[in-house]
Order: structure tokens, then C-alpha cells, then sequence
């Protein structure tokens, strides 16, 4: 039963992850196509070069060259190694869980409620080729191997080494962990409990050497980057000291200030809290009632295993992560870090959610609630999942073609949104960004731009505040296909 | 080694020394968010307001402006002038007006005040509003002005930047006079803080030392002296009212900004983030000391006595 469970968690993500590829044909989120340009020029140049801000973290551009080679398959098909080691973070999360409970029911609940958070849509990260994605599998088996009393230098190391060049925002996330991690632990062995504080120090000391060697030499290569500067990394410090204080104290003080943060996260993530010019629907009722589902098991799970450090550890880094993003800036830029800092606090409440099962078990028809809980949240999060699908992050096969059948016909640099713009890169295709047309530009326009609106960045707008209806009727359309159309202005 | 065992023994015990920790911490916290957000709320309301660009003082330099009032069928009316008015009006308006020997505001036609004007002078010109006192204001030239006036009139000079004199807009003073309330404001609440700390520090350092007999007790047994015990603790005491001092501003950077987020999805209040400064944090060390040796000195005396 335990492995059939196992495997039913780790296959439902993997397939979660992977729906992007196996409905659409194509890859998930503009990123995916910056690092399957960088995959494909390592594979053809046989050289790895530390240039700008893409390179500068090699570890998916690498992972996307390595198994395309191995594997002797088209890199395009080989981004999907990417979500495909994001959805065994399912089973870390089942490692976590389990060692923080010794119970498996526990590991499954966690693991699918990682896939299925109603906290935002899982997949709009997991499926993504980017570097956090690249880093989360390994993230999460970091963080696994720190709490388990088998940690052994060598084995450490070669993780530790391989996340710090997977992303900055994952070892920063790691290193607050670690610090907590021990933190915990020496605070624990104080207070006369058996504690491996030592270890956790050393493992910390080998990570923090490594992290800010790579991090040195990234700003000493390209300047200063966002979260990672002086001010920034202070307030972090900060946070941090505030949230280890509320957490450690008392366990009303972490529920009080669990209970406070996760509808702030949940109306961040609808769009509600930052500055940003994108259309955001209201909250409906059935999304409150998703959301509660999830967070009230969440908030016991808290409650229970309050008292396990490990968990404290969690929570206490995960909670100064996400206080900082929100605390850092509420317009656009603050979006970003904000969207950063979620996936590792989702990480800590899917735990949390998984750790109220043990609770649920020992009640009468635990686990009939418990499978219903994880099924509902599931059928919750297919909404999600579906409007992900064809949201703006979201590529089409026929896109794919259509971009690459103009890249024949059109000589003229073209005006594009930032989605087509990243595939516009890839297949070389001369382009600039949303601005006032002038007479006789060429627009390229693609189906999410008329059904979601215009991605700029990690914001979209509406296509009418950019280009009227008015405007679009004058123009001449050269091209209407499925999905991507090209227009002409001729009256402005 | 005989400190670590003291550590030990201090966090193992009733948990007086941490109890101190979280007092600080807390009243730390309390402190930097009741001081520090309203004045930082102010403070960055000053950076939206822009400065005023136009100050007004009694004593030149600057150019002269003449004011006096005209009483005009039992109805008061602002009558102003200067030695150069076209300069002046520039000043207050941002732009050059068409004047003429007799000029009044937008507001003013049709008034008593045209008719009068009309009457003795013959052409009056009405000028376009400008969203300023002119508005409502007789502008006159010199030599009629003084005829008006019959000489009885307040001088002001204005200029365009000054270390004293009046500031217009008035908002920015408004704003600049509200910082300084709440920073006396801060000072009262700063005193009446300490002396609340200092009572409760008080109170946990005589009952650390219930907590701290046990522990003589139990180091005699080890052989440690109780001198070493009581530069030990000295040592923690001072570590414990940094961490909590540090704790404090953390939970600081964690409770208002949460809190003032909530206040603005609630009740519309809009979001300005006013982080304390280190320096604020190092203001607050004083207050912290004060509670360090209120601590003390109780457990100090009780072995003093003994």
C-alpha cells in the first residue's frame, strides 16, 4: 500500500508537471526558450561561458545539454527533464515529512499537497524550464539530507555545490534554513536535548562558503542583483531574527502569525496586494473555500508538530522569505521576490498539510476525510492547472511553427509582447517590445494576447490599453493564423 | 568550561533570564512601532509633498510686496502692491499676469469691490484665476496703493529659498509641524516605556533570585565559586539584553509592516513601509540598559546582603 501510494504521488505530479508538454507540445514559460538557446550553443560550442545574468547560474542550461547528449534526444524534447526532477520533489517532500512524523500517510499528504496547493498553481513553477525550477529538486533534497542523521561531508558538498550554481534565491532560501536548522539545534542542546548542532554548523559553514564564493564572483562578473545586495540582505536579517522569535516563543505566536500571513500570501498571489497594472478578477467565495481546505489542515499540522525543531526550522526560514518579499516592495518588482519566496513557503505548508494527517488518522473515518481532502484539493487545483494551460505563460506547438514559418518571411524587426519576444529570440526572429506603432510597423500578435492580454514581464496588460480596437481594425492583417497574427499599421 | 555549565543551568532553570529576553524583545518592539511608524509615516508624507519653492519673511532680502485692506460698504477687501509687481506676481503665481494700475481676481468680478474700483478709477482689469490668494485680492499700482492705503500698510518680502521665514505651501509645514508633535510625542512615550520596563526587569530580577539559590546550590557541588557565577551571569545578562534588543527590532520589521499592509486592505490606508533605521535601534540601547541594571541590581544586593 505504502509504495503503491508513493508511486501514485510521484506519477500524478510527474504528470501534473508535465501537462504543459504533453497537451500544448511545447515547453512552459518564456524562460524555457533562453535556456534551450543556452543548452544548444554549450552543445554545439562544447564550452560553457559565464557571460550575463542567464549564465551565470549553468546548472539547468547544463542539466537540458547533459541529458539531451546522453540521451541522444532534441534538446526541445530534453526541457522536460527540467519539470520531470521538479515533480520528484514530491518525494523529498515524502522523506521530509516522514522523518519529521515517522508516519508515510503523512509523506503522500505532503507530497500531493505540494502538487495541489491552492496557495497558488504548482505547475506555473514546476513546469517551467528556469533555474528555480532546476534547483527545486535539489533544494528539497538538501534540506531533506540536513534534518536526517545520516548526513555525510562528501555527499553534502556535491548538493550543495550543484544548488549554488542552480539559482541565487534557492541558496539564499538553503542558507537561511541551514543557519535556522542549527540554530535550532544548539538552542535545543542548551536545553539538555540530544542535538547534533555541531554537524548542522559544519554543513552550514561548507554551504555559506560555497554560496557567497559563487555569489562574489556573479557580482564581481555582473554587478549587483536583486534580492542580493547590502540593504536588502540586511532587512532579511532582520525578518528573520523577528520570525525566529515569534515561531521559537510559543506555539500561539506561530499560529497567530501563520494565520495573519497565509491570506496576505493568497491575495499577493491573486494579484491584489502588489501595484500592478494586470486585470485581477475578485475573490470568489469557492476560492476562499480551496483555500481553507488546505490552510486550516496546514495550521494543525502546525500545531502538532510545533514542538519538532525540524519543523520549526521549516517554517521559521520559509515565513522570513515570504515577510521579506512583501515587505521588500508591493509594485512589480516586489512580485517577483514575492513569487520567489512562494514556492519555498508553499514547500513548508504542504509539509504542514501532510503532518495534520496524522491527526485526521487517529479520528474516526481518518482516512475516508484524509483521501477526500486530497482528492478535493486535487479537483480544486484542476481549475487552476486548466486555466495555466492556456495562460500567458503557456506555449503552443502551432505557436512554436508559426513563430518559426514567419521567421522565413519577415525581414522586418517586429513588434511583440514579452512572451513571443523569448520564443522570437530563440528562433532568431528581430523583434522589439510593446510601444506606440508607427505607420507601416509590423505587430506579431499571438492567441493569449486577445484572450489574457499583453505580457510584459511578470505583469500583463489588457491588448486594448496598448492597441486599440480602433487601431487593430486599421490595420492590415498579412497573416492570421491559429495562433499567432500579423499586422500592419497603415492609419495611426 | 565553567561558563558553559552556568549557560547551562541559566536556560535549564525556571527560564527567569529568558523570560527578561522576551520582555526586552517585546517592549523593544513595542517601542520602535509606536515611535517609529507614525513619525516614518510623516516623514515619508514629506517626501510626497514637494517643498515649497516661495518663503515669506518679514526682513529683506527679497522682493517687497505691500498688503492692506480696503473697506468697501462695511466688506473688507485685500489690497496688495510692490515695487515690482509684475516680479512679485510671478513669484506668487508662477506666471506673468497682464496688470494694469488697478487689478482684481477672478473671484472678485462682479463684486462690490469692482464697482468701487470702477467708479473711481474708471478701467479695472479682472485677471485670470490662478488658484492662489490673488484670487481674491485688489492689485494696485504703487502710487494708487498708498493713495488707499493712506499709508498705513504691512510690508513682506518674498523670495524664492530661505533658512527662515513663513514656507508656502502650507501642507509641507502642516506635515513638517506633525513630525515634530510625534517626536515629543516619542519622547513621552520613550520615559513613560522606560519606567514600565524598569519596574517589570525589577520584578523578574527578584525572582531570578529564588531561581538562582538553586542554582549556587548545585554549582557548589561542582566547585564552581559563586564569584564566577556572578561574572557569568553579568556576562549572559548583557548578551541576553542585545539578543533582545536585536529580537526587538526584528520584531519590529515584522510586525508593523504585516500590520500596516492589513491596514490598508482593510481601511484604505495607503502602504508606506518605514523600516527603523540602525540608528534608531542604537537610540533604544539606553532604555535597554536601564532595564539590564534594573534586572541586577536586586540579584546583586541579595548576594550582597548574604
Amino acid at each position: 500500500m505504502k509504495q503503491f501510494a508513493l508511486a501514485s504521488t510521484i506519477a500524478i505530479t510527474a504528470l501534473t508537471l508535465l501537462s504543459p508538454w504533453l497537451l500544448n507540445g511545447a515547453p512552459y514559460i518564456g524562460d524555457s526558450w533562453i535556456h534551450l538557446k543556452k543548452a544548444e550553443e554549450i552543445m554545439s560550442s562544447g564550452r560553457l561561458s559565464l557571460v550575463e545574468y542567464n549564465d551565470m547560474w549553468p546548472l539547468v542550461n547544463l542539466l537540458l545539454a547533459f541529458y539531451s547528449s546522453i540521451l541522444n534526444i532534441n534538446p526541445l524534447i530534453s526541457t522536460q527533464v527540467i519539470p520531470f526532477l521538479a515533480s520528484l520533489s514530491a518525494l523529498n517532500l515524502y522523506i521530509i515529512a516522514k522523518e519529521v512524523s515517522k508516519s508515510w500517510e503523512v509523506g503522500v499528504a505532503s507530497g500531493l499537497a505540494l502538487a495541489f496547493t491552492p496557495i497558488y498553481t504548482f505547475i506555473t513553477f514546476g513546469s517551467a524550464i528556469m533555474k528555480e525550477t532546476a534547483s527545486l529538486y535539489l533544494a528539497t533534497i538538501l534540506m531533506a539530507y540536513a534534518i536526517s542523521n545520516r548526513l555525510k561531508y562528501p555527499c553534502f558538498t556535491l548538493l550543495a555545490l550543484g544548488l549554488v550554481l542552480g539559482h541565487h534565491f534557492a541558496s539564499l532560501a538553503i542558507a537561511i534554513f541551514l543557519a535556522t536548522l542549527t540554530l535550532e539545534d544548539f538552542l535545543d542542546s542548551l536545553a539538555g536535548e540530544e542535538t547534533e548542532w555541531a554537524k548542522s554548523m559544519t554543513a552550514t559553514v561548507i554551504y555559506g562558503f560555497f554560496a557567497s564564493c559563487w555569489t562574489l564572483y556573479t557580482v564581481f562578473k555582473i554587478g549587483w542583483f536583486a534580492p542580493i545586495d547590502l540593504n536588502s540582505l540586511t532587512m532579511m536579517a532582520w525578518v528573520w531574527l523577528g520570525s525566529y522569535m515569534i515561531s521559537r516563543l510559543s506555539k500561539t505566536g506561530t499560529l497567530i502569525l501563520q494565520s495573519v500571513l497565509i491570506p496576505l500570501v493568497f491575495l499577493a498571489w491573486r494579484g491584489h496586494l502588489h501595484a500592478i497594472p494586470t486585470p485581477v478578477n475578485p475573490v470568489s467565495i469557492w476560492e476562499l473555500r480551496d483555500l481553507l481546505v488546505f490552510s486550516v489542515p496546514a495550521l494543525l499540522g502546525v500545531a502538532s508538530y510545533w514542538k519538532r525543531r525540524k519543523l520549526r526550522s521549516f517554517l521559521i526560514s520559509t515565513t522570513a522569505l515570504i515577510i521579506f518579499s512583501l515587505t521588500w516592495s508591493l509594485d512589480a518588482s516586489g512580485l517577483v521576490i514575492f513569487t520567489k519566496s512562494l514556492h519555498y513557503y508553499a514547500v513548508t505548508l504542504a509539509i504542514a498539510f501532510g503532518l495534520s494527517a496524522s491527526f485526521i488518522l487517529k479520528r474516526r473515518f481518518g482516512k475516508m476525510i484524509l483521501s477526500i481532502m486530497l482528492l478535493y484539493l486535487i479537483l480544486a487545483s484542476a481549475t487552476g492547472i486548466m486555466l495555466a494551460l492556456d495562460g500567458p505563460g503557456a506555449y503552443h506547438q502551432g505557436e512554436l511553427l508559426q513563430m518559426k514559418a514567419l521567421n522565413n518571411l519577415l525581414t522586418d524587426r517586429t513588434m511583440m509582447d514579452v512572451k513571443l519576444g523569448y520564443l522570437a529570440e530563440y528562433i532568431g526572429l528581430e523583434h522589439t517590445s510593446f510601444h506606440r506603432p508607427k505607420l507601416g510597423e509590423y505587430i506579431l500578435l499571438t492567441k493569449t494576447d486577445y484572450t489574457h492580454g499583453v505580457l510584459l514581464g511578470y505583469v500583463w496588460v489588457k491588448l486594448s490599453t496598448l492597441l486599440p480596437q480602433e487601431t487593430r481594425k486599421l490595420c492590415d492583417r498579412v497573416i492570421d493564423g491559429s495562433y499567432v497574427k500579423l499586422l500592419r499599421t497603415n492609419v495611426i | 568550561m565553567s561558563s558553559k555549565y552556568v549557560l547551562r543551568m541559566i536556560f535549564r532553570g525556571s527560564g527567569n533570564l529568558k523570560r527578561y529576553l522576551i520582555m526586552l524583545a517585546v517592549f523593544e518592539a513595542i517601542f520602535l512601532s509606536l515611535t517609529t511608524a507614525p513619525a516614518g509615516y510623516l516623514n515619508e508624507t514629506l517626501q510626497l509633498i514637494p517643498k515649497p519653492s516661495l518663503w515669506a519673511s518679514l526682513n529683506p532680502p527679497g522682493i517687497e510686496v505691500d498688503y492692506s485692506y480696503l473697506e468697501i460698504r462695511n466688506e473688507e477687501f485685500l489690497i496688495i502692491s510692490s515695487p515690482d509687481l509684475s516680479e512679485a506676481t510671478k513669484l506668487l503665481t508662477g506666471r506673468k499676469l497682464k496688470l494694469n494700475e488697478v487689478s482684481i481676481g477672478c473671484w472678485l468680478r462682479g463684486s462690490k469691490a469692482e464697482e468701487y474700483l470702477r467708479s473711481k478709477w474708471g478701467h479695472v482689469t479682472t485677471l485670470t484665476c490662478t488658484n492662489t490668494f490673488l484670487d481674491y485680492s485688489i492689485i494696485l499700482d504703487r502710487s494708487i496703493f498708498k493713495q488707499v492705503s493712506k499709508s498705513s500698510y504691512f510690508k513682506i518680502y518674498l523670495r524664492a529659498s530661505s533658512q527662515n521665514g513663513i514656507a508656502i505651501p502650507s501642507a509641507w509645514n502642516l506635515a513638517n509641524d506633525l513630525v515634530a508633535l510625534v517626536r515629543l510625542h516619542r519622547n513621552l512615550l520613550s520615559a513613560s516605556l522606560t519606567i514600565i520596563l524598569s519596574i517589570i526587569c525589577c520584578i523578574l530580577g527578584l525572582r531570578s533570585t529564588s531561581d538562582l539559590r538553586e542554582i549556587i546550590e548545585s554549582l557548589e557541588e561542582v566547585h564552581i565559586p559563586r564569584s564566577t557565577l556572578l561574572l557569568n551571569l553579568s556576562i549572559i545578562a548583557v548578551g541576553t539584553m542585545l539578543i533582545g534588543v536585536l529580537t526587538g527590532y526584528g520584531l519590529t520589521s515584522v510586525i508593523t509592516p504585516l500590520a500596516l499592509i492589513y491596514l490598508r486592505q482593510t481601511l484604505g490606508i495607503p502602504y508606506i513601509y518605514t523600516a527603523p533605521s540602525p540608528l534608531t535601534m542604537i537610540s533604544t540601547l539606553p532604555l535597554a540598559l536601564i532595564s539590564l541594571t534594573c534586572y541586577l541590581v536586586p540579584i546583586v544586593w541579595r548576594f550582597a546582603r548574604k
